[in-house]
This record gives C-alpha cells, sequence and structure tokens, in this order.
C-alpha cells in the first residue's frame, strides 16, 4: 500500500465513528474501527520497513503533481523512525483509553492523522495545515471534567495560536524568497534564508516542544489533562515539534542553524537545569512528570544543536527512550487514585512499571534511557562541550531523586481496586520495552544510525 | 560453567521471587548458593595462572575480567552473601515482598561491578549497585532512613557520574574503555568517583548515615561488601599507575578521622560506621604502595570485608535482643548472649589486629611496606585509636553491669548465630594461615610471623590503652558529634530552597507567558 494511507486511513475512519454517532451506540464495533484505524497505518509503514532500512525513500506524489507544484510524502528513515514510534505508542494509549467516550475517539484519530501527516510531508504550508489540525484536536483532548481544565486548555490555545502564527509567517518569507514550498527542492538550492525566518519557525516549533522560556503551557495542559492524553501529549507531541525541527533545520536552515550553534545549546542546558530543578519542587505526581518531560526535551534539544553525527544519534534514542517512558509513567499515573505525592500508594502491577519507566528516564543502564544519555555525553565529551555532559549528570542525579521518591512511595501497597486488563497490558508493554530496547539493540538501530548519516552533521 | 552466570543468577532469581509475590527467603539462598559455586568452579583455571575473558553483547559491550585478585574477592563476597541471607531468615520478621528481590539484585549486580573488566561496565554495574541499595537503606521506611537513603543516592550517583565522564575521556582519546588508558583529568575524575563509592574523607559524610539506618544484615552488605567496589576501582587502578600522593593524604585522613570520630560515637552501629571509613583509609594506605603494599592493601580489604559484616552481624544480633542500640544503654550482655560475645571479641581483635586473627596479617604486610616513619606512628596511632574503640564498645556491651531493663534478654536465634560463628571461624582460619589467601593474590613469599609485626601490634594495643584511658578522663567520648555532612546538607537546603523559589517566580498569568515568547524572539534576533 502506498505511504499516503498511513495519513489518510486515520482521517477517514473518524469520519465514519462520527457518522456512527447518528445510531444507536455499538462499543464493539467502534472500538474495532478505532483500532484498526491505527493498526493499518502502522501495519503500512511496518511494510515500508526492509526499503527504509536499505536506504531507500520512498516518494508518494499527491494526485500526480510535480513536487515543484504539488505535495510529496516520502518516508525516509527519518520519518519512519518517528512514525513507527508513535503509532505503535498510539495503539497502546487507544487500547488503554477504550473506555473513554466516541468524541475521544474521532479527535484521537484527527490527532493521529495530522501526527502522520506531519512526519511524512515534504511541503512546508502542508506541514502547517497539519499542525493545525494535530493542534486543534488537542485543545480539545485536554479539556476534561475539571473547570481548571478550561483554563489549561486556554492557555494552550493562545500559545498554540501563536506559535501557527508566526509558522505561517515563517513560511509566507520562505515562499517569497525562494518561490516554492518543497523542503528538499529548498534545501538543494543552497541559499542560507533570512535569520528573521529561522527565528520565527524557532520560535513557533519552540513553543510546540517547550523550550525553556516557551514552555509554559506544558505543566498545566498535562498535569490537568486526562492520563492517556497527557501520556501522548508528553511523549509524543512535544517530540514532533522536535522533528519539524530536525527536518527543517538540517535542510532549509542549514546555514542559520550552524551559526547559533551555541546560543542553541545553551537553550537547551538552561532548559535541562529548569526543568529538573521544578520537578523537584513540584508536590504533584503529573505536574512532576510534566516537568521532568520540559528537562529531557531539553537534553534531546541539547543533543541535536551539537550538530554532530553522535549528537543526532544521542538525540533520537533520547527521544525513543522518553516517548516510550513517559507514555508508560503518565499511564502508571491514571491507575494512581490520590496524586499528591505525600499520599502516592498502589498495588505492584503499577509500582513495578512505574519504577522501571522512572530509572529509564533517570538514564540507568539496561534501560533504554542509557543508550541516549550515553550517546548525548559521548557528543558533549566529542565536541568538547564537557561542562554539558555535567550538567546532564547532575540533572540525571536530580531526576533521580524525584522520581525515585515517587516510586519509592508508590512501593507502598494500597487497599484492593480494580483496573481492567484493558488499561494494565500497554502499561506492561511500554515498561518491558524501556528495558527491552536497553539491551537488545533490534533493529533500531539502524534506522537511528541511518538517519543520522542523511540529516548529516557538520563534517 | 561460564563466570557471568554468577552475576546472572541473583538477578534471575529476584525477578522469579518478584513474579511469584512470595518472601523467596529459600530461593535466594539457592541462587546464592549457585552463584557462590559458579564463582568456585573457575578455580582450577585461576589456579593454574590464567584469565577468563568473556564478554555479553548489548548494544555495548559488557566485558567480564577475572584473575586472581578479583577471583579471591568475588569467592569471599558471594560466601558472604549467603551468610547473610542465611542470618536476615529470622533477623527481617515482616517482610512486604521487597526485602529479598531488592537483596539479590544488590549483591547480584555487585558481584558484576567486581567482575568488570572495563570502566563501561564498571560505570553500568556500579550504578545498578546504588540503585537497589538506595531501596535497601530506605528498607525501615522512617524519616532518618529516607534522609539517609537519598544522601546515599545523591553521593553515589555523584561518584558514578565521575566515573561515567572519565570514561567517556578515555574512549575519545583511546577507542576503548580500558582502565590502564586513564590519564591526567580522566585518572582524577576515576579517583574521585569511586573515593565517594568507598567513603573516604572529606566525601565519607553520607556513610555513617547510610549504613546504620539499614537492617543489620543490610549493614553489613553496605559496610563489608558494597563500599569495597569503590575500593576495587582504586586497586585495579594502581594495579597499572604510578604512586599518586594526594591519595596517601586521603589515605591518612581517613585513618585518623574515621577513627577518632568513631570514639566520640554512642550508636553501635555508627561506632562500626566510622570505624569502616578509618579502615578504608588502611586500603588506600596500602593500595598507594609499590608492589607488596597494593597486594596488602587487598588483602586488607578481603579481611575488612569479612570482620566488618561479622561486627555488623552481630550488633544485629545484640539489637534484636535487647532492641536496644544505645551504648550507654546496654552492658553486662556477656552471660546472656554468650556466643554473641565470644563472635563479636573474636571480630574485634581481628579488627584491631592482634596476632593470629586476620587483621594482623593485611595490617602486618602494609606496615612493611611503609618507608617513612611518620607513616609508620600515623599507622600505629590509628591502630592503638581502633583496640580503643573496640576496647570501649565490648566493654559498654558484654562487660559491666547488666541494666535491669535487659534481664530477660536471651540469646539470637540459631539461624542467625550461625552464619556469625562460621565467619568468625573464617577470621581465625585466615590470622592462622594467613598465606593461603595471600599467597594468590601476591607472587612472592611474605613472612608473616616476624617479630617486628608482633612488635607492631603489641605497640598498637600499649597505644589503644592509653588512648582509651585518656579518653575515659579527659570525657572526650562525649563530644557532640561535628563532621562535613553540614557542608551536603548546607547544599541541599539551598537547592530546596531555590526550587521553591523558583516554583512561586513561576507565574500562572498569560500576559507574562506572551510576552516571554516576544522577549525570547527579540533577544535572539539581536543577539
Amino acid at each position: 500500500m502506498d505511504i499516503i494511507f498511513i495519513v489518510i486511513i486515520p482521517f477517514f475512519v473518524s469520519f465514519i465513528l462520527s457518522l456512527m454517532r447518528v445510531f444507536r451506540r455499538n462499543i464493539f464495533f467502534e472500538n474495532f474501527l478505532s483500532i484498526t484505524g491505527i493498526l493499518i497505518p502502522f501495519l503500512v509503514s511496518v511494510s515500508t520497513f526492509s526499503a527504509v532500512r536499505s536506504g531507500e525513500i520512498i516518494t508518494y506524489n499527491i494526485g500526480g503533481w510535480s513536487p515543484f507544484l504539488g505535495i510529496t510524502l516520502k518516508m525516509d528513515a527519518l520519518s519512519f523512525f518517528f512514525s513507527f514510534l508513535s503509532l505503535t505508542l498510539l495503539i497502546l494509549i487507544m487500547i488503554y483509553s477504550l473506555s473513554r467516550s466516541p468524541e475521544y475517539k474521532i479527535l484521537y484519530l484527527l490527532m493521529t492523522g495530522g501526527m502522520q501527516g506531519i512526519l511524512l510531508t515534504r511541503d512546508i504550508f502542508n506541514m502547517y495545515v497539519f499542525f493545525e489540525i494535530l493542534s486543534v484536536t488537542t485543545y480539545i483532548l485536554v479539556v476534561s471534567k475539571e473547570k481548571r481544565s478550561y483554563k489549561a486548555s486556554f492557555k494552550y490555545l493562545t500559545l498554540g495560536s501563536i506559535a501557527s502564527v508566526l509558522f505561517l509567517l515563517g513560511t509566507g518569507i520562505v515562499y517569497k524568497t525562494t518561490g516554492v514550498l518543497n523542503i528538499d527542492i529548498i534545501s538543494s538550492m543552497n541559499t542560507p534564508q533570512l535569520k528573521i525566518t529561522f527565528l520565527l519557525f524557532l520560535t513557533s516549533l519552540g513553543i510546540k516542544s517547550g523550550i525553556f522560556p516557551l514552555h509554559f503551557w506544558i505543566p498545566d495542559a498535562h498535569s490537568i489533562a486526562p492520563p492517556p492524553v497527557s501520556a501522548f501529549l508528553s511523549g509524543l507531541v512535544l517530540k514532533i515539534g522536535i522533528y519539524s525541527m530536525l527536518r527543517l533545520f538540517y535542510t532549509v536552515f542549514r546555514t542559520n542553524f550552524f551559526e547559533m550553534n551555541d546560543v542553541l545549546i545553551a537553550l537547551g542546558a538552561i532548559t535541562v537545569i529548569f526543568g529538573s530543578f521544578l520537578a523537584l519542587s513540584q508536590k504533584n505526581l503529573k505536574k512532576m512528570l510534566a516537568y521532568s518531560s520540559i528537562n529531557q526535551i531539553g537534553i534531546i534539544f541539547l543533543a541535536l544543536s551539537f550538530g554532530t553525527e553522535l549528537g543526532i544519534i544521542g538525540g533520537l534514542y533520547m527521544i525513543l527512550a522518553h516517548a516510550v517512558a513517559k507514555v508508560c509513567l503518565f499511564l502508571c499515573s491514571g491507575m494512581i487514585g490520590d496524586l499528591n505525592l505525600l499520599n502516592l500508594k498502589s498495588k505492584p502491577f503499577v509500582s513495578i512499571p512505574f519504577f522501571i519507566g522512572a530509572i529509564s528516564m533517570i538514564g540507568l543502564p539496561f534501560t533504554c534511557g542509557f543508550i541516549g544519555k550515553y550517546y548525548v555525553c559521548l557528543a558533549a565529551v566529542e565536541t568538547s562541550y564537557t561542562l554539558y555532559a555535567g550538567v546532564i549528570l547532575f540533572t540525571s542525579i536530580i531526576s533521580a531523586v524525584y522520581l525515585l521518591r515517587a516510586s519509592y512511595y508508590l512501593f507502598r501497597t494500597s487497599e484492593d481496586y480494580k483496573i481492567p486488563y484493558s488499561m494494565r497490558i500497554p502499561v506492561y508493554i511500554t515498561s518491558s520495552l524501556c528495558i527491552i530496547l536497553g539491551i537488545l539493540p533490534l533493529m533500531i538501530s539502524d534506522i537511528v544510525e541511518l538517519a543520522a548519516k542523511t540529516l548529516g552533521g557538520i563534517v | 560453567m561460564n563466570i557471568i552466570f554468577a552475576v546472572l543468577f541473583p538477578i534471575t532469581g529476584a525477578l522469579i521471587i518478584l513474579s511469584v509475590k512470595k518472601s523467596g527467603i529459600y530461593v535466594s539462598i539457592f541462587v546464592s548458593m549457585i552463584s557462590f559455586l559458579t564463582v568456585l568452579s573457575v578455580y582450577p583455571e585461576i589456579f593454574n595462572g590464567e584469565e577468563i575473558n568473556s564478554s555479553i553483547r548489548m548494544i555495548f559491550d559488557l566485558h567480564f575480567f577475572v584473575d586472581r585478585v578479583n577471583f579471591v574477592m568475588l569467592l569471599f563476597i558471594s560466601f558472604l552473601n549467603i551468610l547473610i541471607l542465611v542470618y536476615s531468615i529470622k533477623y527481617i520478621k515482616k517482610d512486604n515482598h521487597g526485602y529479598y528481590p531488592s537483596l539479590l539484585l544488590a549483591m547480584g549486580f555487585t558481584l558484576g561491578s567486581f567482575l568488570s573488566g572495563d570502566l563501561l561496565t564498571f560505570y553500568i554495574f556500579f550504578e545498578m549497585t546504588t540503585l537497589f541499595s538506595f531501596f535497601l537503606v530506605m528498607y525501615r521506611g522512617t524519616e532518618r532512613a529516607r534522609r539517609a537513603g537519598f544522601m546515599y543516592l545523591i553521593m553515589c550517583f555523584m561518584g558514578g557520574a565521575l566515573i561515567l565522564i572519565s570514561a567517556f575521556i578515555v574512549y575519545l582519546q583511546e577507542g576503548n574503555y580500558d582502565m590502564e588508558n586513564l590519564n591526567g583529568i580522566s585518572s582524577l575524575l576515576f579517583l574521585l568517583g569511586c573515593l565517594i563509592k568507598a567513603g573516604a574523607f572529606p566525601l565519607h559524610f553520607w556513610l555513617p548515615e547510610a549504613h546504620p539506618v539499614a537492617p543489620s544484615p543490610i549493614s553489613a552488605l553496605l559496610s563489608g561488601i558494597i563500599i569495597k567496589i569503590g575500593l576495587y576501582g582504586i586497586v585495579r587502578f594502581f594495579m597499572t599507575h604510578e604512586v599518586i600522593h594526594w591519595i596517601t593524604i586521603i589515605a591518612i585522613f581517613s585513618m585518623v578521622f574515621g577513627v577518632i570520630l568513631a570514639l566520640f560515637q554512642n550508636d553501635i552501629k555508627r561506632i562500626l560506621a566510622y570505624s569502616s571509613i578509618s579502615q578504608i583509609g588502611y586500603v588506600l594506605l596500602g593500595v598507594n604502595l609499590p608492589s607488596m603494599g597494593i597486594a596488602g592493601g587487598t588483602f586488607h580489604m578481603i579481611n575488612h570485608a569479612v570482620f566488618k559484616s561479622l561486627l555488623f552481624l552481630c550488633m544485629g544480633a545484640v539489637i534484636y535482643s535487647t532492641g536496644e542500640r544505645n551504648l550507654k544503654k546496654l552492658g553486662g550482655l556477656y552471660k546472656k548472649m554468650p556466643y554473641t560475645a565470644i563472635t563479636c571479641i573474636i571480630a574485634s581483635f581481628a579488627i584491631s589486629g592482634i596476632p593470629l586473627f586476620n587483621g594482623f596479617a593485611s595490617k602486618a604486610v602494609i606496615f612493611d611496606s611503609l618507608s617513612s616513619n611518620i607513616l609508620k606512628s600515623i599507622f600505629l596511632f590509628t591502630g592503638g585509636g581502633t583496640f580503643a574503640l573496640f576496647y570501649k564498645l565490648n566493654r559498654d556491651i558484654f562487660f559491666g553491669k547488666l541494666p535491669d531493663k535487659l534481664r530477660s534478654t536471651e540469646e539470637a536465634p540459631k539461624l542467625m548465630l550461625f552464619p556469625m560463628i562460621i565467619i568468625s571461624a573464617i577470621c581465625v582460619l585466615i590470622g592462622v594461615f594467613p598465606s593461603t589467601v595471600f599467597g594468590t593474590i601476591y607472587a612472592g613469599t611474605f613472612n608473616f610471623w616476624s617479630w617486628n609485626h608482633f612488635l607492631e601490634a603489641f605497640v598498637s594495643v600499649i597505644m589503644g590503652i592509653f588512648i582509651f584511658l585518656y579518653g575515659e578522663k579527659a570525657g572526650i567520648f562525649d563530644i557532640k558529634e561535628y563532621d562535613t555532612d553540614r557542608i551536603y546538607r548546607r547544599f541541599t537546603e539551598i537547592t530546596c530552597s531555590f526550587c521553591e523559589n523558583i516554583n512561586k517566580i513561576v507565574s500562572t498569568d498569560l500576559n507574562i507567558y506572551v510576552l516571554c515568547v516576544l522577549l525570547f524572539f527579540i533577544f535572539l534576533y539581536f543577539l
């Protein structure tokens, strides 16, 4: 099947689901549809694996138009990495949240489609459109029955809209100066872009992914949203911002990006320190996890800003580790009654996955997080920014303190409570992935290295 | 059998216990025995002078390496593991299913760190040991235990981070993680990391907090075995490197301060923790000397593992029977707990270096390799202090007047006495036949029974008696404790209040958020 189906099918299923609202609700059929809506894209994405691994780039021109005029979808190693990762986790989160309302599933599928669109498209304006789909659906998904969730969603909406405006403005300037919107064509022109364009994109994507002075919406939105929503917001939506940075900054804005290297690295370091210090002082588990996301995003941003191949490899592993572990932690938080840190109590089927997720977040050996930390620190030492390696390791000690504190409290057993297996299994799978990916290289390492090579660092 | 199984068995055992949700004591003892037998099974190869290299292919290669030096350590450690587990059967009365898995994991990863053949492997096992021993330190769950646990965690992770950076520096210079490639800044970082883990002065302050709060078998594991990971790193370092002078200074300070601070304490487990610092000083002094000294240091490290775990187990028995850990409130227990008293006295003789006990042998080797007279006199002074310390400890616990509260005290259960008796037998056996162990570490021969060494032990004892009498008379044993942990406490307080303050500053006003976005943009544009 063509790669267009990765984008189309979630939209289509979401459309069918909304039509089904006319009839009486059939839960089985609804669940079946919403899972297949993500499973088919997942299978399509998997089917491209062998081609992508051998270095081939799968191209699809929408409507048969030439790339110069129309929209091109391309699946290369980087897209595959993100698409495969996000679809795997999205299925798991979907299974976890099967008991939620049909509206949730409709929006969830729309979001899936938007996310895959961003990952596959090579047209900047098209990317903007998909970003809007992704953002608008998440604004709604953040809202729950709680009253403060409206406020959180409103903040998210305001900052998200600013980000979109800046993105659109940047796109306009790029189109004006180059005359095309296709990323590959622009980057083959090899002309440096205006600094202001670069900054527009940087600010916009910085808001989306939560770099230091732009991160303010994260703690509110992530801590107040329902647990599965926080899981994909923190685990995946932030990473989509990072993906767009990688895609745009290493191609279109290559020269601008490498000029500002030092500033961006420092920015990443500030984000890391800020996130970890604030996470330490939180009293609410989900808020703590939200701040720890900022910490991790800082590490990822830092790693990608080194601009070397090792840095990109480290950043990608860090993305993988953080996505899996954060989804695991947030899903666990959905099974705990009282989220105040001092009152945490749970059963072993929550506390042990939480513990595994926590050690992966800290970056202890035998977990996926360690591989990320390892490559990032190696890249830092290699580019003689040894101080930043120290910063990362120091903040990982701080994150050890707050995460292990939480998991220590969680080991206290509470009274009986029942959790359906559809919610337990995703947690088990994500937590075991944290360890499996840390011990066995599987095929992921090939993809990561290929992606790093195609993006290409400073030589 | 491949030596890696010595590490894998305890870990698998822990996973089995976790999945069946039973207390799992028999599984624990069984796997630790298999682990011991695995270590034992490589004896023929090691005896023939071969070295074992093996590696596991993961994303990184884990290298394992056994030669004569760490073979002896592994043998003792895996044996002590079994005894500590046996001791735990009675000691841990109420278990919430977390004790044995964490204990086994800590033991398994400790064996791994003694097996490690390069820097990265060493780091990996070092971190994992810290993680699980952290849960063991906090096992009691009290406020004090929690604080000590986090202090332990922070300090040891700090050490781990230093080792990791030094590993990276070596890797980028040489393309591998071999320990012999450490030089300059990387060796400094590596040594600092190991010194933190070993609890050397002035980075020792976590040790007297963390070791006493844990249950006694855990204290035995921590003080006897886990702090030796740091020392093992240092031993491996000095096997390929020249003497470093500042290590000698650290060693002297650890020896002297450890024993002086120990004399001030009244908590029976804190005394032992401080005396560990002093004994770590001996090891550091030894390993920093050429050829024979390093063997002596290693030998002392093994002996310390034996007698310090015995001492902790004895104190555990005292606490188990009386429920009391303050020295002032104990006394006259000799009649009530004869076996505990005898084993404790044997261990005290061993640690004070009395002839025919194992401490004597290793101290003799280190003493012989010392060249300067200043070092020799400090050595003797510390020996004296140790003797005074353990004289005081034994007198106050086992002799003197029995307090009324303790009239109904009974001897500890047999399952707890059994490991203690075995370990004390080891103390005596090594003491009488020191060359069986020392011969495997050191290629040359050494005369343990020369008059020099008896004289050294004798002078130490005399000095110890003088120190004790003087201390008793001047009342210095009641000085309020003073230690370097104030710096750490101050630092954590500052960090916490700093975090709180940032948290207050962080506004919830949307206008400010938008302003930040704008300022960010403008700032970067004009940069």
